[in-house]
């Protein structure tokens, strides 16, 4: 076996031919040490970790102090029983530099100076950030799947009358093939369920496919659009991209996650950009007279998070505190109820 | 075999053997003019200019100040695509949502290999430009711009200029964060994500592109797991389980960073090309973690890439993989050592990358000629074989050709082409280059030499000797090899020439013995 530990080798970058000489010299904290820590120990022993995942408070290896006085429970738990870390995986010639260091440790030479992490300081002031949801889910205009099917009916108006038209559509059909009067589609959509372009209906839409006008404008679908009916509930997943340049109201430019169960009372999930403005969602229940849940939303530079308790509750930004806000998404719900025609 | 150079006092964990023997290890370093080429091809692509091989063989101390000045060669930015190419392994043929939606770009007469190349370079150009820049290194994790096309500066959201050629640093217009090539298409066109894999084979690569930790390398024993059977359980095993929580814990919340370039659908063309800010804290909802990068908490994709830099081992990596680039081989624990010089002459330049690459060509590892004594091959790798790509770039500074066909670079792609064959790297199946030949190589490299010798001459580019034909062979060998050719040798190119003369007339002749040097060894060797 070939082992060469990292006790050696005094350096000689000059141009030229080298000897190499032995001397214990060992890895170091700053060169292996501090790395080894940090990818197999800091995700749980740190004082800065989200998740310590069960390691014990305060037993942390950030730091060489920290480690040399804790060298001999690691040489005991990594080398010896091999019960950390937690489900093994240390590369062996990884074992023999930490033995190499726990034997000889030696601090090394540091690294340069830590980048500044920006700073970011809020766009937008209280009343702006309530705006900007009244502005990414408008209640007049909420973004669902009945807006995405519709807008495939007007295009598929211009397509050849050979063309699978939303009618007739069956599952995983191309676009090639429908060009006509100087339309071009291209990509394919999976459509599945009640295909009625009026009135409210239930249908699964899989959508991929890219569509252009004589004008150049465009209409993009790539994501998700299913609609279903339950005990007078709407639920709803509405994901992906939707750019539709011929059109008003949210399919005009829509991107995210959307997930909404609506009857009586709505429960909102996930994330909303609509024209370029980003809103998030975690678990919003609202009710006539209550809206709860977290509402994040972003500005130029960084999140908004209002942890909503009936309307109202404490916002912060990117972690630093800012007061408190009040959102009402009472009359999204009522829009969507109209919109889904909801009894 | 034997144990080298261990230091410690007590036997390392693994080794079987605890008698410590330190062993000299003697570099020998190669002939100035051979080093130089050396040099030169690895930070142009390209041959040396003859004179200065015939001023090095004069005066070999010439050598530093002809080497400094390729650090301002304007092929730099070029090459270190290439060599970044072979490292970030972005160059392959055939993208997961490209392939199939190529034509939703509407890219009217421009062939799919162009597109696929100017995704691939985006990132590369911009570590690229940094390094020619002589900019810190870090800003490859942390910079508000990228380096685009005219190609991908038109259909993609940048702001390349209307009029603009070439490649260009450039900024996107769909409000994402700038985090340098973490910010990029290219990349994540490259490592796309499935829906349900929530980006955390990305975090998998930039662990190991940057900070040199491998997941997927890791020896990690998964026979005692419990058996996950439904999505459910998979998410609580990942959280709770150990053998899931020592890599998860450390992958999930950097994936949770990424969330901005997640996509619904991995073939849609809106879906992968635009950034999509409101999905940026969704991550953390969908892993149930925090954002992080190993322990430290982060703020979304800007503060990944400011974590990244700040990570004591993203120096180590750096040192790392410049050496592994231009050594020609993956470190060993016997490199630690040297790698910690390297490491410090990065630190000590503010992190720029320029004087970290002229402190590995300075080391006697990459300077060896010979194979010291207390190394085996497999340890030290001497002679280097050319990929591909740099045969291509050398056989086209000494003839003018390249190997094209249909629009394909022929030693740049294995689709239409001979990348792999050659013994190349394409990024997906092969990742990392031959180096022994094989006859697919050898095969390549002949139908390369008899091409480009027979185009040469045809062209102009290379003339027939008009007198002297020893002397103008001896002088070309030494051109294309920077080796002198013995007199047997010569003895031997001068019968095929004066054969082939008396056949088929000088032209022939002399493509003949050109073809046949660049099938030489030493040529395509470096």
């Amino acid at each position: 076996m070939l082992l060469f530990l990292a006790c050696t080798q005094s350096g000689s970058l000059d141009s030229g031919g080298s000897t190499e000489s032995a001397e214990c010299s060992g890895p170091t904290w700053h060169h292996f040490g501090e790395g080894f820590f940090r990818t197999w120990c800091q995700s749980c022993h740190s004082s800065t970790t989200p998740d310590r995942s069960g390691a014990p408070e305060a037993l942390d290896y950030e730091t060489y102090d920290q480690v040399l006085a804790g060298a001999d429970t690691i040489r005991d738990a990594v080398l010896v029983r091999g019960s950390m870390p937690l489900g093994g995986g240390v590369y062996p010639q990884d074992l023999e530099l930490l033995e190499a260091f726990l034997d000889c440790p030696s601090e090394g030479t540091p690294g340069g100076e830590d980048t500044e992490a920006p700073r970011a300081q809020p766009t937008l002031e209280g009343p702006d950030v309530v705006e900007r949801v009244a502005q990414v889910l408008p209640s007049e205009d909420m973004p669902e799947p009945l807006g995405a099917r519709d807008a495939l009916v007007r295009w598929l108006e211009h397509a050849t009358a050979s063309c699978p038209h939303v009618a007739g559509l069956s599952i995983n059909a191309p676009w090639e093939g429908c060009d006509a009067d100087g339309y071009t589609f291209s990509g394919l959509t999976e459509f599945i369920g009640n295909s009625s372009a009026t009135g409210v209906s239930a249908f699964d839409l899989l959508a991929d496919f890219s569509f252009t006008a004589p004008d150049g404008s465009t209409f993009d679908g790539g994501g998700t659009a299913v609609l279903a009916f339950e005990d007078e509930q709407a639920l709803y997943e509405l994901t992906g991209t939707w750019k539709d340049d011929t059109a008003d109201g949210w399919i005009h430019a829509f991107s995210g996650n959307l997930t909404v169960a609506v009857g009586e009372t709505a429960r909102l999930d996930g994330s909303v950009q609509r024209d370029g403005l980003s809103v998030h969602l975690d678990d919003v229940t609202v009710d006539p007279a209550c809206t709860d849940g977290v509402v994040e939303v972003r500005d130029d530079v960084g999140w908004h998070r209002l942890e909503l308790d009936c309307g109202c509750g404490p916002w912060t930004f990117e972690g630093q505190a800012q007061g408190e806000l009040c959102i009402d998404l009472a009359p999204q719900l009522a829009g969507l109820r109209d919109k889904l025609e909801l009894p | 075999m034997i144990l080298l150079l261990l230091g410690c006092a007590d036997p390392p964990v693994t080794g079987p053997d605890d008698t410590a023997e330190t062993v000299e290890i003697v570099w020998t370093e190669l002939p100035a003019p051979r080093l130089y080429r050396r040099m030169h091809l690895d930070l142009t692509g390209a041959l040396p200019p003859v004179e200065h091989l015939d001023a090095l063989d004069l005066d070999p101390s010439q050598l530093e100040p002809h080497q400094a000045a390729l650090f301002d060669d304007e092929r730099l930015e070029e090459r270190l695509v290439v060599l970044f190419g072979e490292r970030w392994l972005t160059q392959i043929d055939e993208y997961l949502f490209e392939y199939e939606e190529f034509a939703e770009y509407y890219l009217s007469g421009v062939p799919e290999y162009e597109f696929e190349r100017s995704i691939a370079n985006e990132p590369l150009h911009l570590m690229a430009r940094v390094v020619v820049e002589d900019r810190a290194w870090t800003e490859i994790v942390t910079a508000d711009t990228t380096v685009a096309n005219e190609l991908i500066g038109d259909v993609w959201p940048l702001d390349y200029p209307a009029d603009g050629t070439g490649w260009l640093e450039v900024a996107y217009t769909d409000a994402r964060p700038g985090a340098g090539i973490l910010s990029t298409n290219g990349l994540w066109f490259r490592y796309f994500t499935t829906v349900t894999n929530y980006n955390r084979g990305r975090v998998a690569m930039l662990s190991d592109q940057l900070v040199c930790e491998n997941f997927i390398a890791r020896p990690v024993d998964l026979s005692e797991a419990p058996a996950l059977t439904d999505a459910d359980s998979i998410a609580e095993a990942i959280r709770t389980v150990p053998y899931c929580q020592g890599c998860h814990s450390a992958l999930d919340p950097a994936a949770a960073a990424l969330f901005g370039f997640w996509t619904n659908n991995e073939h849609s063309v809106p879906e992968y090309e635009t950034y999509h800010p409101e999905r940026e804290t969704q991550g953390e909802a969908l892993l149930q973690v925090e954002m992080a990068w190993f322990g430290e908490p982060v703020d979304g994709l800007e503060g990944l890439g400011v974590a990244i830099a700040n990570d004591p081992r993203f120096d180590s990596c750096a040192a790392e993989n410049f050496a592994e680039m231009f050594w020609r081989r993956p470190m060993a624990n016997r490199d630690q050592a040297r790698l910690d010089e390297l490491r410090q002459v990065f630190v000590d330049a503010d992190r720029r990358a320029k004087p970290l690459i002229e402190a590995v060509l300075a080391s006697p590892e990459y300077r060896a000629g010979e194979l010291p004594e207390a190394l085996d091959e497999g340890d030290e790798v001497v002679v280097r074989q050319m990929p591909p790509q740099m045969l291509a770039s050398a056989v086209e500074s000494a003839t003018g050709f390249r190997w094209h066909h249909e629009g394909y670079d022929q030693l740049d792609n294995s689709q239409l082409g001979y990348r792999t064959l050659g013994g190349g790297v394409d990024g997906e199946f092969v990742t990392t280059s031959q180096t022994v030949p094989s006859a697919s190589q050898q095969f390549v490299v002949r139908r390369l030499a008899e091409a480009a010798a027979e185009w040469a001459v045809e062209q102009g580019e290379v003339h027939a000797p008009a007198t002297d034909v020893p002397g103008w062979i001896a002088r070309r060998y030494w051109s294309l090899t920077a080796r002198r050719l013995t007199d047997d040798d010569l003895d031997g190119l001068v019968t095929v020439y004066d054969a082939v003369a008396a056949r088929e007339g000088d032209d022939a002749a002399t493509t003949a013995v050109l073809a046949a040097i660049l099938q030489d060894p030493e040529f395509w060797t470096w």
